[in-house]
């Protein structure tokens, strides 16, 4: 018998494989024959399994090689960082020419602003920031003094970000953002680099100053080396560089203002906003000669995106770290281009500006409309984060007010009731966590805050009827006691009345956002205008209640108990806040039944489809609503019986729009302090005309003129729509 | 068990399923790879989970055995 000897594999694998530490006593034994001859005798559709198989499991196993699940394959590219870097991918210093060094670190810093840019958008630290193989071994940088104090400061900028937005939570969906998958980010190295920084900005500024008195034939006062062995080119080099590395100093200053509590750092903040603005503009303009040079000194010919000189920067490797990701492979990405990274900080630093210009206004509902006003500049997740610390802090209102004195003063309760022992009610204490939660929903992204405003709907139904339930089991029914038991009826009166009206404003902000996302189909425009009609006929309805109430907390205290009742009713004017209501009822009113005119007579914008009725269409849209009961007994069969009777021709009996337009004439002067609310009744008047103008249109011709086209746009407000009306 | 793949990596881990086409599912796997692309250089290693490794890329496939076993296994190839 032969005795055939297993060859040995090719040696390198095996080798390698010795490398691969087997288990005590035991060793690596080939399996491969044996693998193939039990393949060999498996039938078709069988397998062989170890044991807790399950197939089910199985499937989501990761696949190898293949690229959308592996992210370890071998792409030709360096392996490692340590490789890389032997490699010299990354050399310190960039260049031993000093002025295509000098030009070279200007592409570092700012490739690594479009990256920090980038980040901020939503990618992840390793792809973006971190794809710098300086940062990534940052001591290596310590003989080049600019490099390195320009790496420790964006080290310190990346970890206070992600302290903000990891404190705030306001990442929601954009969870790659705080994960640093054991990137070197440690706050240790931070300490002192704005002193390093400020060391490298004085050598600048005298070299700066060395060439300037140089160029104008002046004695040199400076006796400083230059920054780079061109002489003509040195004052561009020392601008571009300090406008870059200010611009940096600024900005973390901004940081740490911005984190002091209760806004105790907004004034100082704002002028650091504005020293970086006028940074940013410095940096803007250096292009000019940073292209210029780059010509000269090279002629690649590849322009890229992310440099003011066009150059491709030195030292970038966004594949050294894909393996520290999760085991998956991240998606790819393309890093904002300079340009874009210069706008985004510039936004980024608008926004700032306008929380660290609030007021800290104590009063509840100016606070929401803050912020409303806020988010409709479309804040990025940097300056969201930054809103919710300052509304939150500590479990307070800015850290400051207490959220049961909150709630007391929002129901216009007088100051002194803030200490009662009511604030002891579990009920009581939930409602102040509501509080809390609905101010950091307000500061997410608007598809986020829409979702999570439809589930707290029903928090906010079910504390509202426990806080009935609780006071009436406490106080008893509404008989006069004592003087103390009649305070605490008041309080329980009030605090209720102040929680409806929060939960249908909750209600209303709900439906309005679905404009804003888009989410609602003409077919479905006149269900949902209906249901804003019905839910702020409640809100204005429960507001008017809590501004009649504070009527009578200012008249108690003014002790004018002898007003008569006449004289009162002669001079009372519905208040502002419910009149704006009213113009927003007359708007949705007028809508509700002119699209429904439309679609009783000439079948237009109906809720096609053969998967959904309407009625599982106004189910799915409503359907929180609904289950929080707001406002009762209103269904589906509410909204057919009240739009069933629309007709086209009796549309101009009662022009609803004619009403809006007259009551937001009459509001102008009562705004006259408020910009924002002057220019929203601008807007209501604007959207109350054409609407009009279109309504009498239809009326008159519209049920016979089978030319006429109509269609609905958002070209004077982003919910209320205008009727367009053309003949096609 | 311990297989290699073609673009040098190994994967370490609890034999799971084996199929007709020979691709195989390891549990618990650890994937090894050389951190210098020229050998010889140390390896390191990270967690992957449950892995598929399909049988066009497998390059070799070991087991942890007592030297009895590996012996035994080289006889029945007889």
């Amino acid at each position: 018998m032969e005795n055939e000897v297993e060859k040995p594999q090719q040696g390198i694998e095996m080798a390698e494989t010795l490398s691969i530490p087997s288990g005590e006593g035991s060793v690596w034994t080939d399996v491969s024959s044996l693998i193939a001859a039990a393949c060999k005798d498996l039938p078709d559709g069988e397998l062989i399994h170890g044991g807790n198989f399950s197939l089910f499991a199985a499937m989501s196993a990761l696949e190898i090689m293949d690229p959308k699940m592996d992210s370890g394959i071998d792409n030709g590219r360096y392996h490692s960082i340590d490789e890389a870097i032997e490699n010299g991918a990354a050399p310190v210093p960039l260049s031993f020419d000093r002025t295509v060094d000098a030009l070279c670190i200007i592409d570092i810093m700012d490739h690594l602003l479009a990256c920090e840019a980038t980040w901020h958008k939503g990618h992840s630290l390793a792809q973006t920031v971190f794809s710098c193989l300086y940062l990534l071994r940052l001591d290596r940088t310590s003989s080049h003094a600019l490099l390195h104090s320009y790496c420790r400061v964006v080290h310190a900028t990346c970890n206070a970000i992600i302290s903000v937005v990891s404190d705030a939570r306001t990442h929601e969906e954009e969870d790659l953002f705080t994960m640093a998958y054991g990137l070197p980010l440690g706050g240790e190295k931070d300490d002192r680099c704005l002193s390093n920084l400020n060391a490298v900005e004085e050598t600048l500024c005298r070299q700066l100053r060395a060439s300037k008195a140089l160029s104008a034939k002046k004695m040199a006062v400076e006796d400083v080396e230059p920054l780079q062995t061109n002489f003509d080119l040195e004052e561009g080099f020392c601008k571009a560089l300090l406008c870059r590395l200010r611009f940096r100093k600024h900005f973390y200053h901004l940081l740490m203002c911005m984190r002091r509590p209760q806004g105790r750092g907004f004034d100082l903040a704002r002028k650091h906003i504005s020293s970086c603005l006028s940074e940013l503009e410095r940096i803007r303009i250096s292009s000019e000669f940073l292209r210029l040079v780059a010509s000269k000194i090279c002629d690649d010919g590849t322009l890229v995106r992310t440099t003011a000189s066009g150059r491709q920067p030195v030292g970038f490797d966004a594949n050294v770290n894909i393996r520290s990701s999760a085991p998956a492979p991240p998606r790819a990405i393309r890093t904002l281009s300079w340009k874009m990274a210069l706008e985004y900080f510039e936004k980024l630093l608008h926004d700032l500006d306008i929380i660290c210009s609030f007021s800290l206004d104590p009063l509840l509902e100016n606070v929401l409309r803050f912020t409303v006003q806020f988010q409709k500049l479309q804040p990025d997740l940097v300056a969201r984060a930054h809103l919710q610390l300052l509304l939150i802090q500590d479990g307070k209102l800015y850290g400051r007010d207490p959220i049961f004195a909150v709630i007391c003063r929002a129901a216009a309760l007088p100051e002194a009731v803030k200490d009662h022992d009511m604030q002891k009610n579990e009920f009581v204490v939930q409602l102040g966590q509501f509080v809390i939660n609905l101010l950091k929903i307000l500061c997410t992204n608007v598809a986020w805050q829409r979702r999570k405003l439809g589930k707290i709907l029903q928090d906010w139904r079910i504390i509202y009827v426990q806080l009935e339930l609780a006071f009436r089991k406490e106080l008893g029914e509404f008989s006069n006691m004592s003087n103390d038991e009649n305070l605490s009826m008041k309080m329980a009166k009030y605090i209720l009345i102040w929680v409806e009206e929060q939960a249908y404003w909750i209600a209303s902000r709900f439906l309005l956002l679905g404009f804003e996302l888009d989410l609602y189909s003409s077919g479905e425009y006149c269900m949902v205008y209906w249901y804003i009609y019905v839910v702020l006929i409640k809100l204005a309805e429960k507001t008017h209640f809590r501004i009649l109430a504070s009527f009578d907390t200012a008249k108690r205290k003014g002790k004018k108990k002898r007003d008569s009742l006449m004289d009162l009713a002669r001079d009372y004017q519905i208040p502002p806040a419910v009149l704006l209501l009213q113009c927003y009822i007359c708007l949705a009113d007028g809508l509700t039944t002119m699209l429904a005119a439309l679609r009783n007579e000439r079948k237009a914008f109906l809720s096609p489809g053969p998967f959904n009725t309407e009625h599982e269409r106004f189910i799915q849209h409503f359907e929180h609503l609904q289950k929080a009961c707001m406002p009762d007994h209103m269904s589906y069969l509410s909204f057919k019986e009240s739009t069933a009777q629309a007709s086209l021709s009796s549309l101009a009996t009662h022009n609803h729009f004619k009403d809006a337009q007259r009551i937001a004439r009459e509001l102008k002067s009562s705004f006259a302090h408020d910009p924002d609310r002057v220019a929203e009744l601008r807007h209501i008047e604007q959207v109350a005309e054409h609407n009009s103008i279109a309504l009498n249109v239809i009326s008159r011709v519209g049920a016979l003129d089978t030319t006429l086209k109509i269609s609905f746009e958002f070209t004077y407000h982003p919910y209320f729509a205008v009727a367009v009306v053309k003949r096609s | 068990m311990l297989v290699g793949v073609n673009d040098g990596r190994f994967f370490l881990g609890n034999f799971h399923c084996l199929d007709k086409q020979g691709n195989i599912i390891l549990q618990d796997a650890v994937e090894f790879r050389s951190i210098r692309r020229s050998s010889p250089s140390p390896m390191e290693q990270r967690g992957l989970g449950l892995i598929l490794i399909p049988s066009s890329c497998r390059t070799s496939c070991h087991i942890e055995s007592s030297m009895e076993e590996q012996f035994s296994l080289l006889s029945l190839r007889q």
